[in-house]
Parts: C-alpha cells; sequence; structure tokens
C-alpha cells in the first residue's frame, strides 16, 4: 500500500467499488446509530444482540433452500433467512418469559446460544458439502466489507437511507414513546405501531448490518455510539446527532482499512472505530466524563481548604481564639493570586475581599449552629463538627431562610464579629 | 454406537476419556454457578464476560500461548491471561454502571463487542505472524468461539478440575451470606453483609469458570451451560439443595449427553451441548406442564 492509495481510499477516489462499499457502510453506521439511541432508551441494546446472534441459522437456512432449488445466491434471500430467524429468535424469548418464571435475561441467553449453536452447526454441514458459493458466508459470522459486491453495497446503503429518513421523521413520536408512553398513549397516538416500528428499525439495521460488521459485533453498532453520544449530553436530538457522527465514522474506517488491508476483519476494525471513540468520550465528556470529574472534585477541594483557611484567617483577626490556619504555599499563593490575602513575612493577610468572604463564612457557621442548638436540640458541645461541613454549602436562599427562622424564635442572628465556638 | 468405538480406539481412547474428564469438570462447576446466575439474574453479565474471554485468547495468541500443541506450562500461561482479561472486563462493567445499575446492558454491550473486537484482530495478527515465521499456527478462531471436544487434553482436565475444587470450595466458605444476598439484598445489605463485595467474587469466579466452560463449548455458547441447568432445576424445586443437585444432575446429563451427540452425528460439541440441555429444558416444561394439569 502507498500513500497515494491510502489517500484515494480516504476520499473516495479509490475506485467505483470501493466507494460504494466505502458510502454504504458508512451509511449504515449512521443509521446504526441513530436507530441504537433509541434501542438504547429503550432498554432494546439486548434483545438485538440475541437479534443478531438469532439470526445465523436463518442464513445458513436460506442458503440451503438456496442450494437445493439450483438458484443464484442473492444477499436478497440470505437477509430474507435472517429476517425471519431472528424475529423467531425474539418471539421465542418473548414466549419463554410469558409461559415459563424465567426472566428475561436468562431467555434470551438460552434463545442465543442455542439459535447460535444451530446455525454453527448448519454452516458446518454446508462446508462440508461439495460445490461452490458458500464462501461468502463465514463474513456473516466476523464481517467483511471486502466481500461485498457493489450491488449488495448499492442496497445496503438504500436500506440505511431509508432507515435514516424514518428515524428522523418520527424522532417526535419515538422521543415520546421512549420517556413518556403512558402520556403518549393518553394523547391517542398509536403507542403500540410506533414501538413496533422502532423494533422493525432495530431488525433491519441488525440484518442490513450482519454481512458487513457480522452478527456478533453488529450489536456493537448498535449500543456503542449511542452510549458514546450519551456522555456528552442529555438531549435526545444532539444525542442523535453524536450518536450518528461516531457510528458514520466507524462505518468508514472500518471499510476504508478493509479496502486496504483485504484480509483484516472489518467488523472488528468497525467496532475497535467506534470503541476509542467511546473510550474518548468517556475520558473528556465535560460533565460525565472521567477527566471532567477528577477536576471538579480538585476544584471542590481547593474551594474547600480555601473557605477553612479564609475563615480562620478572619476568626484570627478580630481575636476570636480558633484552629490555627492549615499552612499551604500553594494554597496561599492560589488565594493570593485572586485577591484573597496578600502575602507578608509573618504569613498572608486578608484583603478587603478576603475579609468579607471570611465573614461571610463565619456568620453562616454560627447561624447554622443557633440554628441547630434552637431549632434541632442539638448539644452546644456537639454543634461544631457538623457545621463545619455545611457552612460551605449554604446558599444565600438557605441563609434567608435561617435567620427567618431564627427570628420567629425570637434569637438575634449572629453577627461575624461575635464570639463564639 | 460411534461412542463406543471412539473411547475404545487404542490411538485415541486417552485423550478422549481425557476430554471426557473435563467435561464431567466443567459440567459440575457450571451446574452449582447456574442456579446463581438465574437467581442473581447474572445471564447478561456472564454472556459479556465469556466474549471478553475472547479477547483475553487474542492476547494469549500473539505472546506465543495458545499454539495447537502446548504444553502444559503454556496452557496454564494462556489460562491466567485469559481469566486476568475476563475479570478486568468484568470490573470494567461493574465500574461503568457503577452509578446506574440498570445501565449495566449498555455498559456489557461496549466491553462485549470491544473486547470481541480486539479479540478477532489480535488473532488474524498472531496466525499471520505465525504463518510467516513457519511456526505451527495458533488454534482457529472457530475453536474458540464454539468449542471443541477435540482439543481437550490432560492439561485441560487438570485445569478444569482444579478450577471446579476452588470455586466450589469458596462457594461453600461464603455460602450463607452468599444465599441471603441472592434471595433479599436488601435485608442483607441492612444486615450489614459486604453485598457488593459479595457480588464481585462472584463475578470473578464466574469469569474463571467460564474460561475452563469456553475450552468445550466455546465463547458464544458457554452462556447456554451457564443458564440452562439452573433454568431448568428452578422450574422443578424450590427447595435449595434439591435445586443445587438438580442443576448439577440436569447439566452433567446435558454436557455428556452433548459430548455423545457430537460423536454420534459429527457435530460440534458446543452446539451440540447447548442443544441437548435446551432438549432437557423442554422435556422439563412439558412433564410440569402435563403435572399442573
Amino acid at each position: 500500500m502507498t500513500t497515494s492509495e491510502l489517500v484515494d481510499v480516504l476520499l473516495l477516489q479509490g475506485g467505483r467499488n470501493t466507494t460504494l462499499v466505502v458510502m454504504g457502510t458508512t451509511l449504515l453506521g449512521v443509521a446504526a446509530g441513530l436507530v441504537g439511541v433509541f434501542a438504547l432508551l429503550r432498554r432494546r441494546s439486548l434483545m438485538a444482540d440475541t437479534l443478531s446472534h438469532a439470526a445465523l441459522p436463518g442464513i445458513a437456512g436460506a442458503f440451503l433452500v438456496i442450494s437445493a432449488f439450483g438458484m443464484p445466491r442473492s444477499l436478497g434471500v440470505l437477509l430474507l433467512g435472517a429476517t425471519v430467524a431472528g424475529v423467531l429468535g425474539v418471539l421465542a424469548v418473548q414466549g419463554l418469559t410469558r409461559y415459563t418464571r424465567l426472566r428475561e435475561d436468562a431467555a434470551m441467553g438460552i434463545v442465543l446460544s442455542v439459535f447460535f449453536g444451530v446455525g454453527i452447526v448448519m454452516l458446518s454441514v454446508i462446508q462440508n458439502r461439495p460445490g461452490a458459493g458458500q464462501a461468502g458466508l463465514k463474513s456473516f459470522i466476523y464481517g467483511q466489507t471486502a466481500a461485498m459486491s457493489p450491488t449488495d453495497a448499492v442496497s445496503i446503503g438504500v436500506v440505511a437511507v431509508f432507515c435514516l429518513i424514518a428515524t428522523l421523521l418520527l424522532q417526535k413520536e419515538f422521543v415520546a414513546v421512549c420517556f413518556q408512553d403512558e402520556h403518549a398513549r393518553s394523547l391517542g397516538w398509536p403507542v403500540g405501531v410506533l414501538d413496533l416500528a422502532m423494533m422493525a428499525l432495530v431488525v433491519i439495521v441488525t440484518v442490513v448490518g450482519l454481512q458487513s460488521v457480522g452478527v456478533i459485533l453488529i450489536v456493537a453498532m448498535l449500543i456503542i455510539p449511542p452510549a458514546a453520544a450519551r456522555l456528552w449530553t442529555d438531549r435526545v436530538s444532539a444525542m442523535l446527532w453524536i450518536s450518528a457522527l461516531i457510528g458514520g465514522m466507524s462505518g468508514y474506517s472500518g471499510a476504508c482499512v478493509s479496502a486496504l488491508f483485504p484480509r483484516k476483519p472489518a467488523g472488528s476494525v468497525i467496532v475497535l472505530c467506534a470503541g476509542a471513540l467511546f473510550l474518548l468520550s468517556l475520558l473528556l465528556a465535560p460533565r460525565r466524563g472521567v477527566l471532567g470529574e477528577f477536576l471538579r472534585r480538585i476544584a471542590g477541594r481547593v474551594r474547600l481548604a480555601t473557605d477553612h483557611a479564609l475563615e480562620s484567617l478572619y476568626e484570627r483577626e478580630i481575636g476570636v481564639e480558633a484552629s490555627p490556619p492549615r499552612r499551604g504555599v500553594l494554597l496561599e499563593r492560589l488565594m493570593a493570586l485572586r485577591g484573597l490575602v496578600v502575602l507578608g513575612p509573618s504569613g498572608p493577610g486578608l484583603t478587603e475581599k478576603g475579609r468579607e468572604r471570611g465573614a461571610r463564612l463565619r456568620r453562616n457557621h454560627l447561624l447554622w449552629e443557633q440554628y441547630l442548638i434552637s431549632h434541632a436540640d442539638v448539644a452546644p458541645s456537639h454543634v461544631d463538627w457538623s457545621v463545619d461541613q455545611v457552612e460551605h454549602v449554604l446558599s444565600e436562599d438557605l441563609v434567608n431562610q435561617l435567620e427567618r427562622a431564627l427570628a420567629s424564635r425570637g434569637v438575634a442572628p449572629p453577627t461575624p464579629a461575635e464570639g463564639g465556638r | 454406537m460411534r461412542t463406543y468405538d471412539y473411547l475404545t480406539d487404542p490411538s485415541l481412547g486417552v485423550q478422549f476419556s481425557l476430554g471426557l474428564l473435563a467435561a464431567v469438570a466443567i459440567a459440575l462447576l457450571c451446574g452449582v454457578l447456574s442456579v446463581l446466575v438465574v437467581l442473581k439474574r447474572l445471564a447478561f453479565i456472564g454472556q459479556g464476560v465469556s466474549h471478553a474471554a475472547f479477547g483475553g485468547v487474542g492476547l494469549a495468541m500473539v505472546f506465543g500461548l495458545a499454539s495447537t500443541e502446548a504444553g502444559l506450562g503454556q496452557e496454564l500461561g494462556m489460562f491466567f491471561v485469559v481469566v486476568a482479561f475476563c475479570i478486568a472486563s468484568a470490573l470494567g462493567v461493574a465500574w461503568l454502571s457503577r452509578e446506574d445499575s440498570s445501565r449495566a446492558d449498555t455498559a456489557i454491550g461496549v466491553v462485549l463487542a470491544g473486547a470481541m473486537a480486539i479479540g478477532f484482530l489480535l488473532a488474524a495478527h498472531a496466525a499471520r505472524r505465525a504463518q510467516e515465521a513457519g511456526e505451527l499456527p495458533p488454534p482457529s478462531i472457530e475453536t474458540v468461539l464454539f468449542g471443541s471436544f477435540l482439543t481437550l487434553g490432560g492439561a485441560d482436565a487438570l485445569i478444569a478440575w482444579a478450577c471446579c475444587v476452588l470455586i466450589l470450595g469458596v462457594l461453600w466458605l461464603v455460602r450463607r451470606p452468599m444465599l441471603f444476598a441472592s434471595f433479599d439484598e436488601e435485608a442483607a445489605i441492612s444486615a450489614g453483609l459486604p453485598v457488593a463485595k459479595l457480588r464481585l467474587l462472584l463475578l470473578c469466579l464466574l469469569a474463571v469458570a467460564i474460561v475452563v466452560t469456553m475450552r468445550l463449548a466455546g465463547v458464544v455458547l458457554a452462556t447456554a451451560l451457564l443458564i440452562l441447568p439452573g433454568a431448568v432445576a428452578l422450574r422443578l424445586s424450590l427447595r435449595l439443595w434439591a435445586v443445587v443437585g438438580l442443576a448439577v444432575a440436569v447439566s452433567l446429563v446435558g454436557t455428556i449427553g452433548g459430548v455423545v451427540l457430537a460423536f454420534e452425528l459429527d457435530w460440534q460439541a458446543g452446539p451440540s451441548v447447548a442443544v441437548a440441555l435446551l432438549a432437557i429444558f423442554l422435556v422439563a416444561e412439558g412433564v410440569r406442564a402435563i403435572r399442573l394439569r
């Protein structure tokens, strides 16, 4: 492979066939990302897994039927078989949960493994038969975009675009069904039909993706992009776009790699790409990411330490005996930088801004202390410890409420300069 | 009776007997664990962990620990690599779903698919490297995915029995808190039992059991062995020790029946065991339905 070859494939200039395969797989990724969002919200991810595993005997059975009648092999018939078997698998799960006391997860596990096992046996039977045409069947297990014919790619692309448009058109309805199906029903919406449509889209995307990603991994296309998108946002519309983007990028890169290295399993590359994007999201997403959480925790700690230091500096200034301020060069520098203290030879001294904040903290402390003593019957000797935790999180609103509560009992609200403790 | 011919065959009989010995240990182990899997709704995490095992196998292949004619040392090395990978995945799922355990299915999906994908790529890489270096090729992906009775040997029997004794021993030691937590988690928490730790312990034991089971039934079909015996037993009885005994019996009959089925019909062992277990499940359901009428 040369650099120009790489660029050609990446820019969709690598010949008509390659371009079609790459575009088809990318569209599939986008569609799976969109449909997957609703599968995730409706908790159908594992149902999709069962469905795809259960599709294997359908593919093998369809192949056996085709070769028995001597017809040429066509993707359409194989996928029809996959759909029938997949739907049968889902119905079997529902039958098992209804007629036995098995829970859904156990029922899915049973259906998945038995259907898949039967599929494997059928495939091995096919492989032991004389005759050609079975070569491509394995690509349904592991996924191989290189085995795709241009016509297959075009039909996959068309189906993907259909799913994409259907999802976007029905977006509002799907969201309502996912979050408030009771409410949607009371508005007279056909919730059952919409639910079925959602499931049908999952089935279509799964079946169509079988050839490029394989029965074992196709579920990843439905789970990983939405799961990654969920980390970035709480809004469904944004989640849809992010998920579609991640799905599309995964499909695109997987198909490109497959075009460049025909022997690499394309399905794995697609999934790994999605997995890498998921890890990136897990690390970097602002609110739910690991990095963000870490930074927030650090910031919280710094705020707490600053508050403690300011309060004890203030207490020292007004001559109330207090615990000596904890010294820390880094913390003092940081406070000086924010204009809360000035660093002198005898240690930090409060600025006007720092004094104001220290006074407010001390007042909050005393306020809460008095409230606990007068309203919660806490013994004065026990009050200090719990107050130390709470004084930092008192909002202005809460402070006003505390003042009112104390006033109603005729207790004068404390002033910061007052003694105490 | 091909089974009889195979087992008395002078050249293959010993290896087949050893394989059968390993299968018995696997059946024992899975019979007991399947009760807990069904009770504690661990079916999906079990499936996730067993798929993750495939990633571990890929890793072991790259380290050269999984050649087709491995000695006991290599087998052990591979075993530990895969177990480590599985336990890491189980802990990863637990960590990803730490805030909202109902989101565990998404976490399982992500970990499952990611580990599988890594496994495929590493296995392909290892196979190509072995081919270029003119070494023995690592076992085929099919063997790992779907299991194989033919590759079970003395090392597997040894590992399987050691794990069986170890896991059943640990379960015996923690049986009281484990059962309490299985049947009434809320009460167990308020009684001060370390329920979360017990769950993690169970997951680790499950991971080890899966790695052992995988050699017979494969990554995908290990699930069948870890669900169906417990599902059958819990349908037939509600008394604890009866359930465990029944599950072990079902597991043994299903596994050995499956192996015989595989011999007779020339199927792979994993699917045969799954089908045999399903047949027992259906018969049990039928018996129940007739009895209730």
